[in-house]
């Protein structure tokens, strides 16, 4: 079967676990002789050397009978050029695209990663739809049976190529406006998501509780909406584990983007608490977003600054590190569609407490969880984890258990029943 | 057609407070009694009074014929004591028919057997004395927690002077030998061993008995894992005697009866635990190692708590044995805790053992360190 994918991103350029989810679906897919096209935007230069960097994060693969080489002749990875990133909001595009403006006029004659244009879109809807014009004309040049289309940005492209070929559409639903605004809903976003869901033959939620948001909020007919929940790359899991831990301090980790969304704040309120007891506890908050400012003045404020640590956004490697060097990981997100980096964390022997809102509890009966705003809560949690040695053997025997069933190929073998019963 | 040999178990658990790490050294409030009372009341009102109107109304019946074997908490008798007399009161007029034996077991319904011998011990005389008291009766044959039982278990119980012991008979019989017949213990010389199936409301006439005695057990606890839709098993109980004497032409033992009317037909060893419960070993309390950490933690407290000598703290050490705060630790999906529990299975253990962490401050409080 040939698919026409439509995505946000694809590794290993990542900063959400979309991008994860799209390598790790097309790869799972492209074994059951699929021929994936996956377009997606990206500034700049043709990836050729994302491809060879791909190719090299890759061969730790041995488990799988497919060799990285058949992976990539069977997935046709197609760049668009554009400035559009996941997760965006208006004024974070502005600043993009300012940037890629300053750094043009700054080094004229250098060569950039950027691809010194004046093109872009002046607004993010004004590129969301340029992009898909363009991807539109992308499609039109390509083969395919089926359109499978990851969230809001690509839902126009989609749209268009559906109507353009008569072909199927899949829409993946990974996370809702409502999920990532924080109730702040961007009108345009939320009506190009209902455009989407609507017009597609087929709605795929990465879990029930997104499911309850489209059938809810979107008014989608459930008779044409699935749920296919996220998984763990199996490679990951015979990897890591075991991985020495390097401190004498017990740490805990926040990872993700710093947004409202992510319930960052009600993180810091709790290390503040657990601190009271517990002085010796580092806090460590990964990743970056809009909050981050607003939370390293909190964290000041409240004077945890010799316990509490801001890296920044981390890439591959140092994401890795920063699991294997955690002790007990905590996701109190808002609002959870799914949530891959507990699973993340499970893979590196980290235990985890999520927010009673995230959908991957709905894989994990044995998570720990806490409502996000119950901060006392979440502080009495992670004492007790770090204070009462069998709590993390228990956690990490269950995450372990939980973990050998929670697998890709399931995903994808779900994901292609439903291509089948559409292409039927 | 054999003799029925019929034991009721009656335990309600303390519920617990919510009791977070920020309490510990603040506040050593940890019962939650209004809760307490009010799953009690319940389960009094539903179920068990109930249950024993039907045991005095058919004992009354049936003058002598039918007899049963109560097995009650000492947790639960005190409870009854203040809010329940009229549970008290029922209980005694019981007594007095000479139908109804009252089983020894660990006071506070507690895994102490797996966990002390000595306080086993202890609490085995305790709840003996306290049927004395109310019931006029000592007690001879006896029916630990769960029906847990092992050889070493028999030894010691055999040494206190009891005749009978209960145990499940699934997992503990090889293929060849009868459920339906009493056992003695490996290495015990006069104490016997008399095997109990589930009371199961839907099964038990459909049993074509063999063999000399068939032990049936069944706890009237409000959530446990072997009870039944309410009205199902107070109409069940209502007719089972007649069903019984009349249809199938039975009789009625209790246990210490059966100890004296049947000889052991051969010897029966078990050298590791086994219980009631499926997989009939100790993994329904102690399968996972939130469960393992917290039994060694509380029993670990037991010299300093014996040492302090504070009626007190003594009292919260042997409530908090209550085996089904272990229960409410389990993570198999199939295990249902009969105490309310604050949510999953990890908030138990996390509530248990701030407690725990709470009550051993205190006790390490009142022990003066030594020198040096």
């Amino acid at each position: 079967m040939q698919i026409l994918m439509f995505g946000w991103e694809f590794p290993p350029d990542i900063s959400g676990g979309l991008g994860t989810a799209c390598f790790e679906i097309t790869r799972a897919l492209s074994r059951h002789e699929h021929h994936i096209t996956f377009v997606v935007p990206r500034s700049g230069t043709p990836q050729r050397q994302t491809h060879v960097h791909l190719v090299d994060a890759s061969q730790a693969s041995v488990p799988y009978p497919q060799t990285v080489q058949e992976f990539f002749e069977a997935l046709n990875l197609q760049p668009v050029d554009s400035i559009l990133r996941p997760y965006l909001n208006d004024a974070e595009y502005q600043t993009i695209l300012n940037g890629v403006l300053t750094t043009q006029s700054a080094h004229p004659g250098t060569p950039s990663l950027i691809t010194p244009t004046g093109h872009y879109g002046a607004t993010l809807m004004a590129e969301v739809a340029r992009y898909s014009e363009i991807a539109e004309d992308l499609a039109l040049a390509q083969e395919f049976d089926l359109i499978h289309a990851h969230d809001w940005m690509t839902f126009l492209a989609a749209i268009r190529a559906k109507r353009a070929t008569g072909k199927p559409l899949v829409v993946h639903v990974h996370a809702v406006e409502s999920d990532r605004s924080g109730g702040a809903v961007n009108r345009s976003i939320f009506e190009i998501e209902k455009l989407g869901m609507e017009a597609a033959d087929h709605v795929i939620a990465v879990s029930h509780y997104t499911r309850n948001l489209i059938l809810e909020q979107y008014g989608i007919d459930p008779g044409k909406v699935s749920v296919v929940h996220n998984a763990v790359s199996q490679r990951q899991v015979g990897k890591a584990y075991h991985v020495p831990r390097r401190h004498t301090k017990k740490t805990v980790l926040f990872l993700g983007r710093i947004t409202a969304q992510k319930g960052p704040d009600y993180f810091i309120e709790a290390a503040a608490r657990v601190l009271e007891k517990a002085p010796d506890v580092v806090f460590v908050m990964a990743g970056s977003g809009d909050m981050l400012p607003r939370m390293i003045e909190r964290v000041g404020e409240l004077r945890l600054g010799r316990n509490f640590h801001f890296t920044g956004f981390l890439n591959g490697h140092d994401v890795e590190r920063m699991y294997a060097m955690s002790d007990l990981y905590v996701m109190p997100s808002v609002s959870e569609p799914f949530g891959l980096s507990p699973l993340e964390a499970m893979v590196y022997d980290v235990p985890v407490i999520l927010s009673k809102q995230a959908g991957v509890n709905e894989i994990l009966p044995n998570a720990m969880t806490v409502d996000f705003w119950d901060v006392d809560d979440m502080a009495n949690k992670i004492l007790a984890v770090l204070k009462y040695p069998a709590l993390t053997r228990e956690m990490l025997r269950n995450s372990r258990k939980a973990l050998q069933s929670i697998r890709w190929e399931v995903a994808a073998e779900r994901i292609q029943q439903i291509y089948n019963k559409l292409l039927s | 057609m054999p003799a029925f040999c019929l034991s009721f178990h009656i335990h309600q658990p303390c519920c617990l407070k919510h009791y977070s790490f920020f309490d510990i050294g603040e506040t050593s409030a940890y019962e939650d009694q209004a809760g307490t009372e009010e799953h009690l009341n319940s389960a009094i009102e539903k179920r068990i009074l109930p249950a024993l109107q039907i045991f005095l109304k058919r004992i009354t019946h049936y003058q002598g014929d039918f007899r049963i074997a109560l097995t009650l908490s000492g947790s639960f008798l005190d409870f009854c004591e203040h809010p329940q007399p009229r549970v008290l009161d029922l209980l005694k007029a019981l007594a007095d028919t000479g139908c109804v034996e009252f089983l020894g077991s660990p006071y506070h319904h507690s895994l102490s057997s797996v966990g002390s011998i000595q306080e086993f011990k202890e609490q085995i005389v305790l709840q003996a004395n306290r049927l004395a008291t109310l019931f006029g009766q000592e007690p001879t044959a006896f029916a630990n927690t769960g029906l847990i039982y092992s050889d070493a278990l028999a030894r010691e119980i055999e040494s206190m002077g009891y005749q009978a012991i209960l145990a499940g008979n699934a997992g503990l019989l090889s293929e060849n030998l009868s459920p339906s017949h009493v056992y003695r213990p490996a290495s015990c010389a006069t104490v016997k061993l008399l095997l109990n199936r589930p009371l199961d409301p839907t099964g038990v006439t459909r049993v074509h008995p063999r063999g000399k005695v068939i032990g049936l057990y069944c706890t009237l606890d409000s959530n446990s894992e072997t009870s039944f839709d309410d009205t199902d098993i107070l109409a069940f109980l209502d007719q089972l005697p007649g069903s019984i004497l009349s249809e199938h032409k039975g009789t009625f033992l209790t246990p210490s009866q059966v100890a004296r009317e049947f000889k052991a037909s051969s010897i029966l060893s078990s050298p590791d635990f086994h219980s009631l419960y499926p997989p009939h070993d100790l993994s329904s309390w102690l399968g996972n190692e939130m469960q393992k950490d917290a039994l060694q933690a509380l029993y670990q407290a037991e010299g300093a708590v014996k040492i302090a000598r504070d009626p007190a703290l003594l009292r919260i050490w042997r409530l908090l044995q209550d085996a089904d705060y272990f229960l409410s630790m389990n993570t198999r999906k199939q295990s249902v805790a009969a105490v309310p529990s604050h949510g999953s299975p990890y908030d138990a253990y996390i509530n248990f053992m701030n407690i725990l962490t709470d009550l051993t401050e205190r006790i390490e409080a009142t022990t003066p360190t030594p020198p040096g």
